[in-house]
């Protein structure tokens, strides 16, 4: 069952959000999402304000995102 | 779960609304902008391949011409037209100079041809119609529309609807992660719990950049009503003292070009060169003087420029203009929404995001066409 955004009602059976213990942890994710992007967003930036050996630090921030991405999809599949 | 979190907010709903029509509305025009958008990120490459822009088949070291030799055969080759601009690029074109002509009364770059010619010849070595190259087209499309300026702000458009379909989504996105792990996908639970993980699963992945490209797609498409601000602020001004002064022959100024170039570039500051001249009798320069435009030689002066006004009678400079902050802005948008500053890597990122923003946005018009149908299939007076 889902409801009117097509979030599923019935996720609890789906997922592990139901437990206690793990609720605290996924209020977190959304925080975590919006940090990831800001870096996402700093290292995008920095690539062009700085033009030194710090071009690849700023180019894993900027890819970040879709490493952890890359890694939850490949450890949620496992 | 509490009777809170199933019954949505107000605040909820109101943005779960904007996330689905802004969506919705930028669909299709936001599928063009991904496709055309990908291919234009390899732009230097492609026109590298197709030979789009002519090269010179001389060593660099090969002692060059008068860049006024260069005008003196284009207008000798084209005896109706007039020089717009010239323009060196030394980097991405080597040996080669830009020359931008137009019939002979003309003042606007609207509708301007380009002209190369070999530095070291100074004679002219091909004439690509902008409009005609693939690349010209595609750009010609993703940032305008075919519509000019008007196309720009239709772009700006586009771009603020989906910068607020991001925001809502975010909102969205938040009761939503709550309840489903970061990149947990329900498989074998139907299509639409799939489709629907894959959305908000990539949706947080690419949202950094996403914004990013967003906002400076916004400033990209007021690129035409900044440059008439700028016009008509702080460039009028030196056009009013300008039209008070005797005018030159805008198709033989007295200070030929490679003089301008010369005094455009002791006026510049360290570290700038200039690249692009603009003669006198044009949109972007007065009746008596030669506009110069330079850009940085690295890190992010590279993209931006700087103005040097040189007297095309004198050789006087009767001012270097400062940029106003918001050119700045609308130039340094460019490289951060086409991801071409940052070599290979950054291309194949900035390519990898598209075609994620390029899936989620089909899945998200599908996951809307498909709870509709559904609903459509239920009987009247049977509870969803």
């Amino acid at each position: 069952m889902t409801n009117s955004s097509g979030t599923n009602l019935d996720s609890r059976k789906a997922g592990p959000a139901g437990a206690n213990s793990k609720d605290g942890a996924r209020s977190q994710v959304l925080k975590r999402v919006l940090v990831m992007a800001l870096l996402s967003v700093a290292g995008i930036i920095g690539m062009l304000l700085v033009d030194s050996a710090l071009d690849w630090v700023f180019f894993a921030l900027t890819a970040l995102p879709l490493v952890v991405g890359g890694w939850r999809y490949l450890a949620e599949r496992s | 779960m509490s009777n809170q979190a199933n019954a949505p907010g107000r605040w909820f709903r109101f943005h779960l609304w904007l996330h689905r029509w802004t969506s919705l509305i930028a669909t299709i025009p936001f599928l063009v902008l991904c496709i055309t958008g990908t291919i234009l990120i390899f732009h230097e490459e492609i026109e590298e391949a197709l030979g789009e822009v002519p090269v010179s088949q001389h060593a660099a070291e090969t002692p060059q011409r008068p860049a006024s030799e260069s005008i003196a055969n284009v207008l000798a080759a084209y005896p109706d037209e007039r020089v717009l601009s010239t323009g060196l690029d030394p980097e991405h074109h080597p040996g080669v100079m830009l020359v931008v002509t137009g019939p002979k009364e003309a003042r606007s770059f609207e509708g301007a041809k380009l002209r190369f010619t070999d530095l070291v010849t100074a004679q002219p070595v091909g004439d690509p119609d902008p409009g005609m190259t693939f690349t010209g087209f595609l750009l010609e499309l993703h940032a305008e529309w075919f519509l000019g300026p008007i196309g720009e702000l239709i772009g700006a458009l586009i771009a603020l609807l989906v910068f607020l379909s991001l925001v809502s989504g975010i909102v969205v996105y938040a009761p939503y992660v709550r309840r489903i792990a970061f990149g947990m996908l329900r498989r074998g639970k139907g299509s639409r719990l799939l489709q629907l993980d894959l959305h908000n699963f990539i949706g947080a992945v690419v949202l950094g950049w996403a914004l990013v490209v967003t906002v400076t797609g916004f400033l990209l498409g007021f690129n035409s009503v900044a440059i008439g601000v700028w016009q008509m602020t702080e460039l009028g001004h030196l056009r009013e003292e300008a039209n008070r002064m005797e005018p030159v022959d805008a198709r033989h100024p007295p200070v030929d070009v490679d003089r301008a170039y010369a005094i455009a570039q002791e006026a510049a500051p360290a570290g700038w060169t200039v690249s692009t001249m603009v003669y006198p009798l044009t949109e972007f320069s007065t009746p008596r003087h030669y506009t110069a435009l330079l850009v940085g030689n690295q890190g992010v002066d590279e993209r931006l420029f700087r103005v040097v006004i040189v007297d095309a009678k004198t050789g006087e400079v009767p001012i270097v203009p400062e940029v106003p902050a918001y050119i700045k802005a609308i130039s340094l948008s460019q490289p951060l929404h086409f991801g071409d500053y940052g070599g290979l890597p950054l291309k194949l990122l900035w390519t990898a995001c598209t075609w994620l923003t390029l899936f989620i946005t089909v899945n998200g018009a599908w996951l809307w066409w498909d709870r509709r149908r559904k609903r459509q299939a239920v009987p009247a007076g049977v509870p969803a």
